[in-house]
Protein backbone atom coordinates (compact mmCIF):
# COMPACT_ATOMS: atom_id res chain seq x y z
CA UNK A 1 0.00 0.00 0.00
CA UNK A 2 1.09 3.57 -0.60
CA UNK A 3 1.00 6.06 2.31
CA UNK A 4 1.89 9.74 2.17
CA UNK A 5 3.90 11.16 5.07
CA UNK A 6 4.16 14.88 5.82
CA UNK A 7 6.73 16.14 8.32
CA UNK A 8 6.96 19.31 10.36
CA UNK A 9 9.52 21.11 12.51
CA UNK A 10 12.47 19.03 13.69
CA UNK A 11 11.13 15.89 12.05
CA UNK A 12 11.05 17.68 8.71
CA UNK A 13 14.62 18.78 9.18
CA UNK A 14 15.72 15.24 10.05
CA UNK A 15 13.87 13.78 7.07
CA UNK A 16 15.24 16.39 4.71
CA UNK A 17 11.83 16.54 3.04
CA UNK A 18 8.42 18.10 3.66
CA UNK A 19 6.62 14.99 2.48
CA UNK A 20 7.09 11.68 0.72
CA UNK A 21 5.13 8.67 -0.44
CA UNK A 22 6.20 5.33 0.99
CA UNK A 23 5.25 1.80 0.03
CA UNK A 24 4.40 -0.21 3.16
CA UNK A 25 3.21 -3.71 3.95
CA UNK A 26 -0.59 -3.87 3.94
CA UNK A 27 -2.09 -3.20 7.35
CA UNK A 28 1.08 -1.81 8.93
CA UNK A 29 0.27 0.15 12.09
CA UNK A 30 1.66 3.61 12.81
CA UNK A 31 4.65 2.46 14.84
CA UNK A 32 5.64 -0.08 12.20
CA UNK A 33 5.19 2.53 9.49
CA UNK A 34 7.40 5.03 11.33
CA UNK A 35 10.03 2.33 11.88
CA UNK A 36 10.00 1.67 8.16
CA UNK A 37 10.33 5.36 7.39
CA UNK A 38 13.08 5.69 10.00
CA UNK A 39 15.10 3.06 8.17
CA UNK A 40 15.12 5.40 5.16
CA UNK A 41 16.14 8.52 7.07
CA UNK A 42 18.57 7.24 9.68
CA UNK A 43 19.10 7.38 13.43
CA UNK A 44 18.52 11.14 13.93
CA UNK A 45 15.02 10.78 12.47
CA UNK A 46 14.34 7.57 14.36
CA UNK A 47 15.34 9.13 17.69
CA UNK A 48 12.83 11.92 17.15
CA UNK A 49 9.89 9.65 16.38
CA UNK A 50 10.46 6.37 18.26
CA UNK A 51 11.82 5.48 21.67
CA UNK A 52 14.31 2.68 22.33
CA UNK A 53 11.49 0.15 22.56
CA UNK A 54 10.11 1.18 19.18
CA UNK A 55 7.06 3.00 20.58
CA UNK A 56 6.02 6.36 19.15
CA UNK A 57 7.34 9.16 21.35
CA UNK A 58 4.69 10.80 23.55
CA UNK A 59 5.65 14.33 22.53
CA UNK A 60 4.98 13.57 18.89
CA UNK A 61 1.62 14.46 17.41
CA UNK A 62 0.53 12.10 14.66
CA UNK A 63 -2.49 12.68 12.45
CA UNK A 64 -3.99 10.22 9.98
CA UNK A 65 -6.00 11.91 7.27
CA UNK A 66 -6.02 15.10 9.34
CA UNK A 67 -7.35 13.58 12.57
CA UNK A 68 -5.29 12.81 15.70
CA UNK A 69 -4.38 9.13 15.74
CA UNK A 70 -3.78 6.73 18.60
CA UNK A 71 -0.07 6.06 18.83
CA UNK A 72 -0.58 2.49 20.00
CA UNK A 73 -3.38 0.03 19.45
CA UNK A 74 -4.90 2.04 16.63
CA UNK A 75 -6.11 0.62 13.35
CA UNK A 76 -3.68 -0.34 10.65
CA UNK A 77 -3.00 2.13 7.89
CA UNK A 78 -4.73 1.81 4.55
CA UNK A 79 -3.69 2.49 1.00
CA UNK A 80 -3.91 6.21 0.27
CA UNK A 81 -3.75 7.32 3.90
CA UNK A 82 -1.97 10.55 4.72
CA UNK A 83 0.10 10.61 7.88
CA UNK A 84 1.19 13.93 9.41
CA UNK A 85 4.00 13.96 11.95
CA UNK A 86 4.40 17.07 14.15
CA UNK A 87 7.05 17.44 16.80
CA UNK A 88 6.94 19.70 19.84
CA UNK A 89 8.48 23.14 19.34
CA UNK A 90 9.38 25.83 21.82
CA UNK A 91 11.19 28.52 19.91
CA UNK A 92 10.38 32.10 20.40
CA UNK B 1 -10.46 34.28 35.59
CA UNK B 2 -13.37 34.78 37.99
CA UNK B 3 -15.78 37.68 37.81
CA UNK B 4 -14.33 40.10 35.28
CA UNK B 5 -13.17 43.38 36.76
CA UNK B 6 -13.69 46.61 34.90
CA UNK B 7 -11.87 49.93 35.11
CA UNK B 8 -13.68 53.03 33.78
CA UNK B 9 -12.08 54.77 30.82
CA UNK B 10 -11.05 58.39 30.77
CA UNK B 11 -12.14 60.57 27.81
CA UNK B 12 -8.56 60.45 26.56
CA UNK B 13 -8.56 56.63 26.67
CA UNK B 14 -11.87 56.55 24.82
CA UNK B 15 -10.25 58.56 22.05
CA UNK B 16 -7.19 56.28 21.92
CA UNK B 17 -9.11 52.99 21.86
CA UNK B 18 -12.09 54.20 19.83
CA UNK B 19 -11.32 52.16 16.73
CA UNK B 20 -11.09 48.83 18.54
CA UNK B 21 -14.22 49.54 20.54
CA UNK B 22 -16.01 49.55 17.16
CA UNK B 23 -15.28 45.81 16.87
CA UNK B 24 -18.58 43.92 17.22
CA UNK B 25 -18.74 42.11 20.53
CA UNK B 26 -15.94 44.21 22.01
CA UNK B 27 -17.08 47.73 22.79
CA UNK B 28 -16.40 49.87 25.86
CA UNK B 29 -17.18 47.06 28.32
CA UNK B 30 -14.40 44.89 26.91
CA UNK B 31 -12.03 47.85 26.88
CA UNK B 32 -12.75 48.40 30.56
CA UNK B 33 -12.01 44.75 31.25
CA UNK B 34 -8.75 45.05 29.35
CA UNK B 35 -7.78 48.10 31.39
CA UNK B 36 -8.46 46.20 34.61
CA UNK B 37 -6.51 43.11 33.50
CA UNK B 38 -2.92 42.02 33.94
CA UNK B 39 -0.79 39.56 31.99
CA UNK B 40 2.61 37.94 32.29
CA UNK B 41 4.72 37.52 29.17
CA UNK B 42 7.42 34.90 29.70
CA UNK B 43 10.35 35.94 27.52
CA UNK B 44 9.91 38.94 25.34
CA UNK B 45 11.95 38.14 22.25
CA UNK B 46 10.75 37.23 18.77
CA UNK B 47 7.42 35.96 20.08
CA UNK B 48 6.92 37.82 23.32
CA UNK B 49 8.06 41.17 21.89
CA UNK B 50 5.35 41.63 19.27
CA UNK B 51 2.87 39.96 21.61
CA UNK B 52 3.57 42.44 24.42
CA UNK B 53 3.44 45.23 21.87
CA UNK B 54 -0.05 44.14 20.76
CA UNK B 55 -1.27 43.91 24.35
CA UNK B 56 0.16 47.31 25.22
CA UNK B 57 -1.29 48.97 22.13
CA UNK B 58 -4.68 47.40 22.88
CA UNK B 59 -4.64 48.97 26.34
CA UNK B 60 -4.13 46.13 28.79
CA UNK B 61 -3.83 47.58 32.29
CA UNK B 62 -0.63 45.94 33.51
CA UNK B 63 2.10 43.84 31.93
CA UNK B 64 4.69 41.81 33.79
CA UNK B 65 7.55 40.91 31.48
CA UNK B 66 10.13 38.27 32.44
CA UNK B 67 13.23 38.28 30.29
CA UNK B 68 16.85 37.97 31.38
CA UNK B 69 20.18 38.61 29.71
CA UNK B 70 21.83 41.23 27.57
CA UNK B 71 21.06 41.93 23.92
CA UNK B 72 23.14 40.05 21.33
CA UNK B 73 23.47 40.90 17.64
CA UNK B 74 21.75 37.60 16.76
CA UNK B 75 18.59 38.74 18.59
CA UNK B 76 17.93 41.66 16.29
CA UNK B 77 16.33 39.77 13.38
CA UNK B 78 13.22 39.12 15.49
CA UNK B 79 13.29 40.90 18.85
CA UNK B 80 11.51 44.02 17.69
CA UNK B 81 11.44 45.74 21.07
CA UNK B 82 15.23 45.97 20.92
CA UNK B 83 17.33 48.49 19.05
CA UNK B 84 20.69 48.18 17.30
CA UNK B 85 22.37 50.60 19.71
CA UNK B 86 21.41 48.46 22.71
CA UNK B 87 23.69 45.46 22.03
CA UNK B 88 25.40 44.32 25.24
CA UNK B 89 22.83 45.96 27.51
CA UNK B 90 19.92 44.40 29.44
CA UNK B 91 17.11 43.39 27.11
CA UNK B 92 14.48 44.07 29.76
CA UNK B 93 15.34 47.79 29.92
CA UNK B 94 14.71 48.25 26.23
CA UNK B 95 11.51 46.21 26.43
CA UNK B 96 10.04 48.30 29.25
CA UNK B 97 11.12 51.57 27.71
CA UNK B 98 9.66 50.83 24.29
CA UNK B 99 6.38 49.48 25.61
CA UNK B 100 5.97 52.63 27.70
CA UNK B 101 6.78 54.77 24.65
CA UNK B 102 4.07 52.95 22.72
CA UNK B 103 1.46 53.25 25.44
CA UNK B 104 2.33 55.20 28.60
CA UNK B 105 -1.08 54.34 30.09
CA UNK B 106 0.03 50.71 30.57
CA UNK B 107 1.83 49.76 33.77
CA UNK B 108 4.87 47.68 32.80
CA UNK B 109 6.86 45.71 35.35
CA UNK B 110 10.13 44.37 34.00
CA UNK B 111 11.68 41.32 35.64
CA UNK B 112 15.28 40.80 34.54
CA UNK B 113 15.18 37.03 34.78
CA UNK B 114 13.67 34.15 32.89
CA UNK B 115 10.93 31.97 34.33
CA UNK B 116 12.14 29.06 36.44
CA UNK B 117 10.89 26.62 39.05
CA UNK B 118 12.02 29.17 41.63
CA UNK B 119 10.13 32.26 40.43
CA UNK B 120 7.19 30.79 38.46
CA UNK B 121 4.74 30.78 41.39
CA UNK B 122 5.36 34.41 42.32
CA UNK B 123 5.24 35.61 38.70
CA UNK B 124 2.02 33.78 37.87
CA UNK B 125 0.53 35.02 41.15
CA UNK B 126 0.89 38.64 40.00
CA UNK B 127 -1.39 38.39 36.96
CA UNK B 128 -4.72 37.23 35.53
CA UNK B 129 -3.37 35.58 32.39
CA UNK B 130 -0.06 34.21 31.12
CA UNK B 131 1.56 34.13 27.70
CA UNK B 132 4.29 31.55 27.32
CA UNK B 133 6.89 32.50 24.74
CA UNK B 134 9.99 30.83 26.20
CA UNK B 135 12.57 28.99 24.09
CA UNK B 136 13.28 26.28 26.66
CA UNK B 137 10.89 23.45 27.46
CA UNK B 138 11.99 23.57 31.11
CA UNK B 139 10.67 27.15 31.37
CA UNK B 140 7.46 26.21 29.61
CA UNK B 141 6.88 23.18 31.82
CA UNK B 142 7.46 25.26 34.98
CA UNK B 143 4.98 27.87 33.76
CA UNK B 144 2.42 25.23 32.82
CA UNK B 145 2.60 23.57 36.22
CA UNK B 146 2.14 26.87 38.00
CA UNK B 147 -0.74 28.04 35.81
CA UNK B 148 -2.54 24.75 36.36
CA UNK B 149 -1.91 24.98 40.13
CA UNK B 150 -3.19 28.57 40.32
CA UNK B 151 -5.98 28.07 37.76
CA UNK B 152 -4.70 30.83 35.47
CA UNK B 153 -5.27 30.68 31.68
CA UNK B 154 -2.12 30.15 29.66
CA UNK B 155 -1.68 30.95 25.99
CA UNK B 156 1.12 28.84 24.53
CA UNK B 157 2.87 30.07 21.38
CA UNK B 158 5.91 28.43 19.84
CA UNK B 159 7.75 28.38 16.55
CA UNK B 160 10.43 26.49 14.71
CA UNK B 161 11.85 27.67 11.41
CA UNK B 162 8.89 28.59 9.19
CA UNK B 163 6.30 26.88 11.39
CA UNK B 164 4.32 27.81 14.46
CA UNK B 165 1.90 26.41 17.01
CA UNK B 166 -0.55 28.18 19.32
CA UNK B 167 -3.00 26.79 21.85
CA UNK B 168 -5.00 28.19 24.77
CA UNK B 169 -4.89 26.29 28.04
CA UNK B 170 -7.77 26.72 30.47
CA UNK B 171 -6.83 24.73 33.59
CA UNK B 172 -9.40 22.08 34.43
CA UNK B 173 -11.08 22.35 31.05
CA UNK B 174 -8.53 21.87 28.30
CA UNK B 175 -5.39 19.77 27.94
CA UNK B 176 -2.38 21.33 29.63
CA UNK B 177 1.07 21.54 28.07
CA UNK B 178 2.14 18.33 29.79
CA UNK B 179 -0.85 16.52 28.25
CA UNK B 180 0.40 17.63 24.87
CA UNK B 181 4.13 17.27 25.47
CA UNK B 182 4.95 15.07 28.47
CA UNK B 183 8.70 15.18 27.89
CA UNK B 184 11.37 17.33 26.33
CA UNK B 185 11.89 16.19 22.73
CA UNK B 186 15.14 14.30 22.23
CA UNK B 187 18.08 16.29 20.90
CA UNK B 188 16.31 19.60 21.47
CA UNK B 189 18.68 22.52 20.90
CA UNK B 190 18.53 25.90 22.59
CA UNK B 191 19.05 27.73 19.30
CA UNK B 192 16.55 27.39 16.49
CA UNK B 193 16.14 28.58 12.90
CA UNK B 194 13.83 31.60 12.66
CA UNK B 195 12.79 34.49 10.44
CA UNK B 196 11.24 37.20 12.61
CA UNK B 197 7.92 37.39 10.80
CA UNK B 198 7.09 33.81 11.84
CA UNK B 199 7.12 34.40 15.63
CA UNK B 200 5.41 37.74 14.98
CA UNK B 201 2.57 35.83 13.29
CA UNK B 202 2.30 33.37 16.18
CA UNK B 203 2.41 36.34 18.57
CA UNK B 204 -0.49 38.09 16.85
CA UNK B 205 -2.61 34.95 17.08
CA UNK B 206 -1.69 34.44 20.74
CA UNK B 207 -2.39 38.08 21.56
CA UNK B 208 -5.87 37.81 20.09
CA UNK B 209 -6.57 34.69 22.13
CA UNK B 210 -5.61 36.56 25.29
CA UNK B 211 -7.48 39.73 24.41
CA UNK B 212 -10.62 37.70 23.71
CA UNK B 213 -10.28 35.82 27.01
CA UNK B 214 -10.03 39.11 28.90
CA UNK B 215 -12.87 40.65 26.91
CA UNK B 216 -15.16 37.72 27.62
CA UNK B 217 -15.21 36.59 24.01
CA UNK B 218 -14.77 32.84 23.43
CA UNK B 219 -11.20 31.77 22.61
CA UNK B 220 -10.74 29.93 19.34
CA UNK B 221 -7.94 27.66 20.46
CA UNK B 222 -9.08 26.16 23.77
CA UNK B 223 -8.59 22.42 23.37
CA UNK B 224 -7.27 23.05 19.89
CA UNK B 225 -3.75 23.41 18.55
CA UNK B 226 -3.40 25.82 15.67
CA UNK B 227 -0.52 24.71 13.52
CA UNK B 228 0.77 26.85 10.68
CA UNK B 229 3.48 26.49 8.08
CA UNK B 230 4.47 29.70 6.31
CA UNK B 231 6.33 27.72 3.64
CA UNK B 232 3.05 26.51 2.16
CA UNK B 233 0.85 29.00 4.08
CA UNK B 234 -1.02 26.06 5.56
CA UNK B 235 -3.11 26.73 8.68
CA UNK B 236 -4.64 23.75 10.45
CA UNK B 237 -6.64 23.45 13.66
CA UNK B 238 -5.99 20.14 15.41
CA UNK B 239 -8.25 18.97 18.26
CA UNK B 240 -6.19 17.95 21.29
CA UNK B 241 -7.24 15.79 24.21
CA UNK B 242 -6.35 15.65 27.88
CA UNK B 243 -3.93 12.88 28.73
CA UNK B 244 -5.39 10.44 31.25
CA UNK B 245 -3.21 10.42 34.35
CA UNK B 246 -1.35 13.59 33.35
CA UNK B 247 0.95 14.27 36.32
CA UNK B 248 0.31 18.03 36.08
CA UNK B 249 -3.43 18.43 35.50
CA UNK B 250 -4.73 14.95 36.20
CA UNK B 251 -6.01 14.65 32.67
CA UNK B 252 -9.68 14.70 33.60
CA UNK B 253 -12.40 16.83 35.14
Amino acid sequence: MKVKFSYFAQVRQAAGAESEEVMLADGADLAAALAEVSARHGPAFRTLVLDDAGAIRPNLMVLVNGAPAAKAGGRGLADGDEVTVLSAVSGG
Amino acid sequence: MGEPRRAPLTPEERAVYEWQMWVPGFGEAAQERLKAASALVSRCGGLGGPLAQSLAAAGIGRLVIAHGGNLKPGDLNRQILQTADWVGRPRIESIVRRLKELNPRVEVEGVAENVSEVNAAALVGKVDLVFDCAPLFTERFAMNRECVRQGKPLVEAAIYSLEGQVTTIIPGKTPCLACLYPEVPPNWKREFPVIGAVPALAAAIAAMEGIKLIAGMPPGLAGTLLYFDTASMTFQKIPIARRPGCPVCGGSG
